[in-house]
């Protein structure tokens, strides 16, 4: 465990340096996560002036909005950039040298990078966009409601991994889809709708087959609603049940790869 | 001509070798779209929008899935990769013009592109038939020119981004400023109707006008063939303007170009 948490540092602190090393480029991908935040904002703005989304008050809307922003920073920051590699490593049969390091290979091909970039403004906006929400809400958070909001972020956040790291692992099942990566990244952006907002079957697909309705949604209403103890249980259970599904897809996975050049 | 007659049948070969890639870039165009769809559905079901408006809504957005599988262009992203690495060396010994060759390519994977829509049409059909607006066919005969204004546009845009990277390292950000101006300021993500007129005036002054507002307005409501040729020639007066752009930074960055290792 102490050799894992020492390599983990080890990268961060490597992504840190390189993101520094370069600082127009990463000044150029802060103003870029602002603009993004900016028309998405325009975006989130013009859909509540026409009227309420599903169950929520724009208001809880924008508290939702806010988490979604807060998460993009797992997703882009960390998830994106690991996994955007992957499609390469195999069709080019970079893989096999990750494969013979003396570590976990889902360890490392899941944390080799981090994009701070993306981090500042999704988290600065994120926590921004969740005050102003709660304060038009007028809601004071309780330090319990405030440690099971931290709790079910990070559970979510597990689905997040879970879910795309599953996505990705098909690249060890076919010829060429390079493009793989992106698929989970454009399911993201639906989260933001809370899950009344889809009716039988597509409701059904998106609470417990491709579960994106809930990883936003559960963690948002832990902080204006009361606790719908079955949201949790199913974003728990379903946490529980992408991690070990990805894991088990990648090991199968690893087991038919044979090297590109080999 | 017969050179680029060649270079759209590898193109066309390519698309159905990698057809399950193609079909990943087909849905990530799809999702987007279907989750506002379910958006409009949920809101005109709780009251908050007459059905009037959200078969409006919804026949825009089906209009613009139609609009980005017909005339989108995503190639400056890996053009940007092989200009800084140097591989796009090998394309300037081939006896061919590359920005005709890359037409020739972009237009391929459009045409191939439309493969994909017909069964979703078909669903559309079955599932959202109470808000369809089936378009007076004199409509979608003038929204054609229209298009294929949109392509050309938007490909000699990608083009000059792409060039960017001859000059500068942060020039895969001039892409995601590409995507909020037509997510924006197009009407991509929203019609422009929903902004405010100071807003939309802005947006007339551009490009991304012509891309999704211009040609759905022209389809969905009725138009005076006066304001349709204005609008057509305003969108040809840009597509020139593009055209002799990327004309001007083509020639400079090739004269400037050394290749990597050279």
């Amino acid at each position: 465990m102490n050799k894992y948490l020492k390599i983990l540092r080890s990268h961060i602190k490597t992504s840190v340096m390189e993101e520094m090393e370069y600082r127009v480029n990463f000044l150029t991908w802060l103003l870029i996560q602002t603009a993004w935040l900016s028309s998405d904002f325009i975006f989130f703005s013009v859909i509540t002036s026409i009227g309420p989304i599903g169950a929520w008050q724009s208001s809880q809307a924008l508290v939702a909005f806010g988490v979604l922003r807060f998460l993009l920073f797992p997703v882009w920051g960390w998830m994106f950039e690991n996994f955007s590699r992957l499609p390469e490593l195999v069709s080019s049969g970079k893989l096999d040298l990750l494969l013979t390091k003396p570590v976990d290979s889902q360890f490392i091909v899941s944390s080799r990078r981090f994009l701070l970039s993306t981090g500042i403004s999704n988290i600065i906006g994120g926590v921004f966009l969740i005050l102003v929400g709660l304060n038009r809400l007028q809601i004071s958070i309780s330090p319990i409601q405030l440690i099971l909001f931290v709790w079910n972020m990070l559970v979510g956040t597990a689905l997040m991994y879970g879910m795309y790291f599953l996505s990705v692992c098909l690249v060890l099942y076919t010829d060429r889809i390079n493009n793989i990566h992106h698929l989970f990244t454009s399911l993201y952006d639906a989260s933001r709708l809370p899950k009344e907002v889809y009716s039988g079957l597509i409701r059904i697909i998106l609470t417990f087959i491709i579960p994106i309705a809930i990883m936003v949604n559960t963690p948002a209403e832990t902080l204006f609603k009361f606790p719908d103890w079955t949201s949790w249980v199913v974003l728990h259970l379903l946490a529980v049940f992408f991690l070990f599904i990805s894991r088990t897809v990648w090991l199968k996975g690893l087991s038919r790869y044979s090297s590109a050049s080999s | 001509m017969k050179k680029y007659v060649a270079v759209a049948k590898i193109s066309w070969l390519d698309n159905l070798a990698y057809r399950g890639e193609s079909l990943i870039w087909f849905v990530l165009e799809l999702i987007p779209s279907l989750y506002i769809i379910f958006l409009w559905i949920s809101m005109e079901r709780l009251g908050n929008l007459p059905k009037t408006e959200t078969a409006f809504l919804i026949g825009y957005q089906i209009a613009s899935i139609v609009i980005v599988r017909v005339t989108s262009s995503h190639f400056e992203d890996w053009l940007i990769d092989h200009i800084k690495d140097g591989t796009i060396s090998t394309q300037f010994l081939k006896p061919y013009s590359y920005p005709k060759a890359l037409l020739s390519i972009e237009s391929t994977w459009r045409v191939f592109g439309l493969i994909y829509l017909l069964p979703v049409f078909v669903v559309f059909v079955i599932m959202l038939k109470e808000y369809l607006i089936i378009p007076h066919y004199s409509n979608l005969l003038l929204t054609i020119p229209f298009l294929i204004v949109a392509f050309f546009q938007r490909y000699f845009i990608s083009l000059i981004i792409a060039t960017f990277a001859f000059w500068i390292d942060q020039s895969k950000a001039l892409i995601h400023l590409k995507w909020m101006a037509e997510g924006v300021v197009g009407g991509g993500w929203l019609p422009l109707l929903y902004f405010p007129q100071w807003f939309q005036k802005i947006a007339s002054f551009t490009p991304f006008y012509y891309w999704y507002h211009v040609p759905i307005t022209i389809l969905l409501n009725p138009t005076s063939l006066i304001q349709v040729l204005v609008y057509l020639i305003q969108g040809l007066a840009w597509t020139l303007v593009l055209w002799l752009m990327h004309l001007y930074f083509w020639k400079k960055s090739i004269n400037k170009y050394s290749a990597v290792g050279s």
